[in-house]
């Protein structure tokens, strides 16, 4: 009972407010105008800024570079990426990484077509329309052709393209299409792709790929099964992406470099563990200032094919300087074992440092032999296997599996980083971990801007709603100051009068933003009416020629909210002042 | 029964660096039930006078008793609720809610009285729209009325509540002599129905015909009662 007639009460300021805001009708219109303009450039802000980090973070990055990348090179070679343990990197990546997705093992050559008398720049990303996880594996629209023939063996080497490609090369289903390879062993190979589909292409950046069956790709590059290119993770949460990449750069610290096989002369065979050590001078001094050289020259053993051995395994092989002996360790994947040939140049004393049955390698044999064909089975398999401590005394000159590249903060300093690897003569095994921040910073830069453009509108929207919402308040509250007066004479409470004022403001600009919101569907339906040519620097924000926008419910609300709040807590002040005026004073008031 | 005692009522407005003293020291009671006129020249102090009466005003010294509350050390909320069930006021402009039409600017006072039901309001509106007259008239805005059927509504929505008191200020002044006349007339008319206490002041010296009492103010003193 109490309720509804609070209720009623409730109604009749409602009322008040309502009829008041329409018989002020210009001036509120003006103010109504201004916000719900303002509200419509927030709505197409914030969707168009949706439909970027959309297209971005889940067309176009995962295809490009994955949220968060892992990539190897050998011989600061960047452009070559080559994980050749796929598997150890893998299984620290699904440790290490929260909330993943998936990994995307990315297979891509960049290179020339040649279609029908044209020759195109093409990228030929690998494709397994089998995987789930592969970014590849989604629903194609065809254009013309069959995709059925890309997976069902027909043909060698089937091969699709979007429209624009096969128009470019002057291709049809049937085509042969000529591509130069060249593998990551750098060897060139010409390969003859045969066109079985053309796929509609959703934007300018998609039209540049074309596409192999993935394993198929995979073989013509040279990579073996067990390894592959770089490993690309999709994160749930693209934002995480920076936070989890330095949690994975500290899981992928590497180890050393530890083989457990076999060294054989002519005449005999011992268990040994093969350690190896950096090049570089003071690291090679440290090694001969701990390890004493009994016979030979430690400085020897940097040259190619040579090795130091201990004086047990000389001893029980009966070997020294300037003999010969073969490594022979079983490898991790394929079965079978490796063996490599090597001139003794040094035999050196353990004691202390290293274990009776050790040899020491070069890290240039080393990488050669553990990394190129097979690589060697895992030395924690072995209980005898040697494994130095971090304070054994010659640590630090002993070689890793592979040397983790410092984390970069751009894509300015990732650049530096690779050229100046690159220049260096250290020629090992480089892994780096790396974010679309600094791969795709430019795009990443442009949902930053599209941000800031969207605050900047909040910002200026604030103001017209604060300057507009203060100044008709004013208008309106000298206009009706008698009025003011003349119901608190009768009997109404500050707060109501306060109230009447505030929800005045209130269904203005509710109504106004829903007007807003209106009008922002309005454009956006209209500026989808338009197709833009994908030659300008813009296009990468088109879908399908189209300018993108994708709205949410919650945004909306947001939106909503906010120029709500922003008007209220504006309209509160004023009014408040307005209900504070003494009766008397207000009823007497004379303009 | 005393329904209005005041004693020793002082005013003064300040204005720049002088002080206005408007009430001077004013003694009054009034009866329930009364019909009385303040009359007087102007700046006399008669609309200080109603105003502190009529509790939306505060005098600068003495004492206010309305129905035997002490007023003057009341705070804000209790002096609304106090005008919002004992006290009408009638204005010489009419001060109706424009945007409200003449069945909403009756019914208002009892809605924020928060009492009554939506039906009971109605009943009570429309019976004091009877009352005076405008029956017809009851979806009409302000602006639709004449000055006269104005103050007739000023009037209903000032005894609705069913107040102790109504006060006026000059509810004559913006209508001509002949209206003026039948709204005094429908107010000594009301007071007999509704017994209700009015007050009102008036430049108009043939109001001896309406009133039952005058009282006469002079530079901030009565001086005739
Ligand atoms: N807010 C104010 N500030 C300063 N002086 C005021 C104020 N209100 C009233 N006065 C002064 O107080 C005195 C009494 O004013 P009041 O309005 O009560 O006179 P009145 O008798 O109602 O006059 P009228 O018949 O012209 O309406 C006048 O001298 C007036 O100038
Ligand atoms: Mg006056």
């Amino acid at each position: 009972m109490k309720l509804l007639l609070k209720i009623n009460e409730i109604k009749l300021i409602a009322r008040i407010s309502l009829r008041n805001l329409f018989r002020q009708r210009r001036r509120n219109i003006l103010l109504g105008i201004a916000i719900a303009f303002g509200m419509m450039i927030l709505v197409l802000a914030n969707s168009f800024s949706n439909g970027i980090t959309d297209n971005l973070f889940n067309r176009l990055i995962v295809y490009a570079t994955g949220h968060i990348e892992v990539l190897a090179t050998e011989k600061g070679r960047f452009n070559t990426s080559i994980t050749r343990d796929k598997e150890r990197i893998e299984n620290i990546i699904k440790k290490k990484i929260k909330d993943m997705r998936f990994i995307n093992e990315s297979i891509v050559a960049f290179t020339r077509a040649i279609g029908n008398g044209k020759a195109e720049s093409v990228i030929v990303v690998g494709i397994d329309l089998s995987n789930d996880n592969d970014p590849g594996s989604v629903k194609w629209e065809i254009v013309k052709g069959n995709i059925a023939d890309f997976t069902n063996g027909k043909v060698e080497f089937p091969y699709m393209v979007h429209e624009e490609k096969a128009k470019d090369l002057n291709i049809k289903i049937g085509d042969t299409v000529k591509v130069r390879l060249s593998t990551i062993y750098g060897q060139q190979q010409t390969a003859r792709l045969t066109l079985v589909a053309i796929a509609k292409s959703a934007g300018v950046f998609q039209s540049m790929a074309t596409y192999l069956p993935f394993h198929k790709l995979k073989a013509l590059l040279g990579y073996k099964p067990w390894e592959s290119g770089s490993l690309q993770v999709i994160l749930k949460d693209p934002k995480t992406s920076i936070f989890q990449a330095n949690n994975l750069y500290q899981a992928l610290k590497p180890d050393l470099a530890i083989i457990f096989g076999e060294l054989r002369s002519v005449t005999s065979f011992s268990p040994a563990t093969a350690l190896s050590f950096y090049k570089e001078r003071s690291l090679v001094t440290l090694l001969t200032n701990k390890v004493k050289s009994l016979q030979g020259n430690f400085q020897n053993v940097t040259n190619e094919k040579r090795i130091a051995v201990s004086t047990d395994l000389a001893r029980s092989l009966n070997v020294s300087v300037n003999d010969k002996v073969q490594y022979v360790f079983k490898n991790k994947f394929g079965g079978g074992s490796t063996t490599n040939s090597f001139t003794i140049k040094s035999v050196f004393d353990p004691k202390g440092v290293l274990d009776k049955k050790t040899v020491l390698l070069n890290e240039n044999d080393l990488y050669d032999i553990y990394y190129k064909k097979a690589l060697p089975d895992d030395y924690r398999n072995y209980k005898e296997a040697f494994v130095p401590s971090t304070n054994c005394p010659v640590y630090a000159s002993l070689a890793t599996e592979w040397r983790l590249l410092p984390r970069s903060r751009d894509n300015a300093s990732m650049e530096k980083k690779y050229s100046d690897l690159s220049k260096s003569k250290w020629k090992g095994i480089a892994l780096d971990v790396r974010t679309m921040y600094e791969t795709a910073s430019q795009v990443v830069q442009l949902e930053v801007a599209l941000n800031i453009i969207t605050f900047v509108a909040v910002l200026i929207l604030f103001f017209i709603i604060l300057i507009g919402v203060v100044n008709t308040m004013r208008m309106s509250i000298r206009e009706r100051t008698r009025e003011i007066g003349t119901i608190r004479a009768i009997g109404m409470q500050k707060k109501d009068v306060r109230n009447i004022f505030i929800m005045e403001t209130f269904f203005l600009s509710f109504f106004a933003s829903l007007a807003g919101v209106v009008a922002g569907f309005l454009v956006m339906g209209f500026l989808y009416l338009f197709r833009f040519s994908t030659a300008s620097a813009m296009s990468i924000l088109l879908v399908d020629r189209h300018l993108y926008f994708v709205p949410t419910v919650g945004m909306i609300l947001f939106d909503i909210i906010i120029i709500l709040l922003i008007s209220v807590v504006t309209a509160y002040f004023p009014s408040r002042r307005a209900a504070n005026l003494t009766a008397a004073q207000a009823l007497r008031h004379y303009e | 029964m005393n329904i209005i005692e005041i004693n020793n009522v002082k005013k003064d407005y300040p204005l720049g660096q002088t002080t206005v003293h408007a009430l001077r020291g004013i003694d009054l009671t009034i009866q329930e039930g009364d019909l009385i006129s303040i009359i007087g020249p102007s700046g006399s102090g008669k609309t200080t006078l109603l105003n502190i009466i009529g509790c939306i005003d505060s005098a600068t010294e003495g004492s206010v008793k309305i129905a035997d509350k002490e007023i003057t050390r009341m705070n804000d909320k209790d002096l609304t609720n106090l005008r919002l069930y004992k006290i009408g006021f009638i204005f010489q402009t009419f001060n109706l809610i424009p945007v409200l039409d003449v069945l909403e600017n009756v019914e208002f006072p009892l809605l924020l009285m928060k009492q009554y039901t939506r039906d009971q309001i109605r009943k009570r509106a429309e019976k004091l729209i009877g009352e005076v007259q405008l029956k017809e008239y009851i979806r009409h805005k302000p602006s639709e009325l004449s000055g006269g059927q104005r103050q007739r509504v000023a009037i209903a929505r000032a005894l609705v509540t069913n107040p102790d008191i109504v006060l006026a200020d000059e509810p004559t002044a913006n209508l001509d002599s002949e209206t003026g006349a039948t709204i005094l007339e429908l107010m000594k008319e009301m007071n007999e129905i509704e017994k209700t206490t009015f007050i009102f002041s008036t430049h108009d010296a043939d109001v001896l015909k309406y009133a039952k009492h005058v009282v006469k103010l002079r530079d901030g003193h009565v001086v005739e009662h």
